[in-house]
């Protein structure tokens, strides 16, 4: 019954996450310092163990509130990625993989593409640009 | 008899007077020691790398590639492992910082945790070293009077001689390689006793940035020390002195305080900020982006182009990886990694570098390659393989050129990617990389796949180095 139910909850909180592609509720995101070809693959559970820092949210949500989501079928190439998490409004921790170049991120949990405005994706990539580099620094 | 004792009086502190300054021949008087140790350093070391020169690029290893020189009136003598030792801090011709992977992010100011150590061993040879502390964390949790971080000496020239960890009031030997190859760790695990096994290995860097204020500008360096073991207790190297130089107490005895050159390692202030020239992602105008460069023949400048590699599957030709087995993301994300190039000038002011990528600028798939180009800073983008290669000033602007004259062509999966993009701008500057070329469903083309496994095959011509290193790639160097 635990198992139906956490799935149930689990289909809930991504159907109505990816729907309404409303970002406000979200909370704790994070930058990994981990990119590309690792970054895919890394288990949801091993992100503890990766150094992060927090997204600053207020700039964040600016840019989220502009995206969209792509259908189920469209995707895209991965040319270099970043490695991001969020908790959503029920507290489920989600994996986001950020382009570096197109604007667009993919939240694994829900398995949907999203993409920023256009007009907004030369400051959004800026923006995880220098919040990546807080993480290079040594 | 007043007169016999006032006689008496006279003759003892005569006797005393004489014997109490009488040399003697076995120990030299330190104000001599001081001046061979000088005077030695002064002949046979003090022309490299002295500040004058600004001997930028000139030394094999970068923590000597800027010019220093002690100084002498700070310097203090010390007895260390029944050695004299003259410790003298030293000045730089810019800022320099330097932390390791335990010192969480805190930097120290290299003239802060470096002394100049000149002494002479047991047949009389003199020497000349340079000893750096890297406090860890536990060293600024603790009482901070106990050291506990990394210790790293260096001849003059900047060749690494030893380096030593010091961790709950032990000290232990590093191995040290600049290769950043895994031959030190195995280098330890050799020596080990067969019934001994591993619990744990941690692998230390020495890293390094050089800031010059006067051009807000620097570069980043990093070389790999090895791994410590913990069921090794010695390692391979005396602690106490012989063919450890001083040994791992005494240099930390020469850096433990005292006034003149001696370092206060309580009362290291790190910094937390590391200045590093940012650029814009995208770049907007990649003429003004690359001003800063000089065209300039002669050797007043070096310059040099590296071809980074991404690989979707490093090691593997693979054009793509599907991400399904062990990720969660499962068959939605397809990648196929990058190739971007690093532009490189030294000499003159300091380094100009420059990252530049070439990407669609919206979504492509096989079904629907084509999609406009843009130019990227891809300064923060990671690799596993690069190769860079020596130009002249025209091969390096000619290569500017290309870069600069085809700002936002179309980009095409098949025909016009990034590693085309890439491979095209060193043709231009007659640098020519035979790649192979990859298939997938709906083309083929250039992919950074087949050009990582190429680069790693390929016979390296004069001025060519190859790398396996993701070393941080800043981009350095503004002008107006």
């Amino acid at each position: 019954m635990k198992i139906p139910v956490t799935v149930l909850l689990i289909l809930c909180s991504a159907r109505s996450f990816a729907q309404q592609g409303t970002w406000e509720g979200t909370k704790d995101w994070k930058l990994y310092k981990i990119q590309g070809n690792k970054a895919f693959r890394l288990k949801q559970d091993s992100l503890l163990y990766i150094e992060s820092v927090p997204l600053n949210e207020d700039s964040l949500k600016t840019f989220l509130n502009s995206s969209g989501a792509w259908p189920k079928e469209k995707y895209s190439l991965w040319m270099g990625s970043y490695l991001a998490s969020f908790a959503d409004s029920a507290g489920l921790l989600h994996k986001v993989d950020i382009s570096m170049y197109g604007g667009f991120f993919f939240d694994e949990r829900t398995k949907t593409y999203f993409q920023v405005a256009a007009d907004m994706k030369n400051d959004w990539l800026q923006f995880m640009s220098r919040s990546y580099e807080k993480l290079a620094s040594p | 008899m007043s007169t016999f004792y006032r006689l008496l009086f006279c003759v003892s502190i005569f006797l005393i007077l004489f014997f109490s300054c009488k040399k003697d021949p076995t120990v030299k008087n330190p104000t001599d020691f001081e001046s061979e140790a000088k005077t030695f350093f002064n002949e046979h070391l003090h022309p490299q790398n002295a500040i004058a020169e600004n001997s930028a690029d000139k030394s094999t290893y970068p923590q000597a590639a800027y010019g220093r020189e002690p100084i002498w009136k700070q310097a203090r003598l010390s007895d260390i492992a029944g050695r004299k030792v003259l410790i003298a801090p030293l000045k730089y011709d810019s800022l320099f910082y330097v932390t390791g992977t335990a010192s969480g992010k805190r930097l120290y100011l290299i003239s802060e945790v470096s002394r100049l150590f000149v002494y002479q061993d047991s047949s009389g040879q003199f020497h000349a070293e340079i000893v750096t502390m890297v406090p860890d964390n536990a060293f600024f949790s603790g009482n901070k009077k106990t050291f506990s971080g990394t210790l790293h000496v260096d001849a003059w020239d900047g060749s690494p001689l030893h380096s030593y960890l010091f961790k709950d009031g032990q000290a232990m030997p590093l191995t040290r390689s600049r290769s950043g190859s895994p031959a030190a760790g195995q280098k330890a695990e050799d020596g080990m006793d067969e019934n001994s096994m591993a619990l744990l290995e941690v692998c230390y860097y020495f890293e390094g940035y050089n800031y010059a204020p006067a051009y807000e500008e620097g570069y980043s360096y990093e070389e790999a020390l090895g791994c410590t073991y913990e069921f090794v207790s010695t390692g391979n190297e005396s602690l106490g002195g012989g063919s450890s130089g001083l040994g791992a107490a005494g240099y930390a005895s020469g850096l433990s305080g005292g006034p003149g050159g001696g370092a206060p390692v309580g009362s290291v202030n790190p910094v937390t900020n590391m200045p590093v020239a940012r650029g814009d992602n995208i770049i907007g105008n990649i003429t003004d982006y690359d001003k800063c460069f000089t065209n300039l023949a002669g050797n007043t400048y070096s310059y040099s182009v590296t071809i980074c590699v991404d690989q979707p599957v490093p090691g593997k030709r693979d054009p793509w990886g599907f991400s399904v087995t062990g990720s969660s993301s499962g068959e939605n994300i397809v990648n196929v990694g990058h190739t971007f190039l690093i532009f490189t000038q030294t000499g003159g002011d300091g380094t100009i570098q420059r990252n530049v990528g070439f990407y669609p600028a919206d979504d492509v798939t096989p079904i629907s390659p084509s999609a406009p180009g843009q130019l990227n800073n891809d300064n923060a983008h990671s690799y596993n393989i690069s190769l860079t290669v020596k130009l002249d000033n025209s091969q390096f602007f000619n290569m500017l050129s290309f870069v600069g004259g085809n700002n936002n062509p179309t980009y095409n999966l098949n025909n016009n990617n990034c590693t085309s993009f890439a491979l095209h701008t060193l043709e231009a500057g007659d640098v020519y990389i035979l790649s192979s070329y990859g298939k997938w469903a709906g083309g083929g083309g250039y992919d950074p796949g087949d050009l990582g496994e190429d680069i790693r095959n390929m016979s390296l011509q004069a001025g060519m180095t190859r790398s396996t290193n993701d070393l941080a790639h800043p981009n350095l160097g503004t002008c107006y």
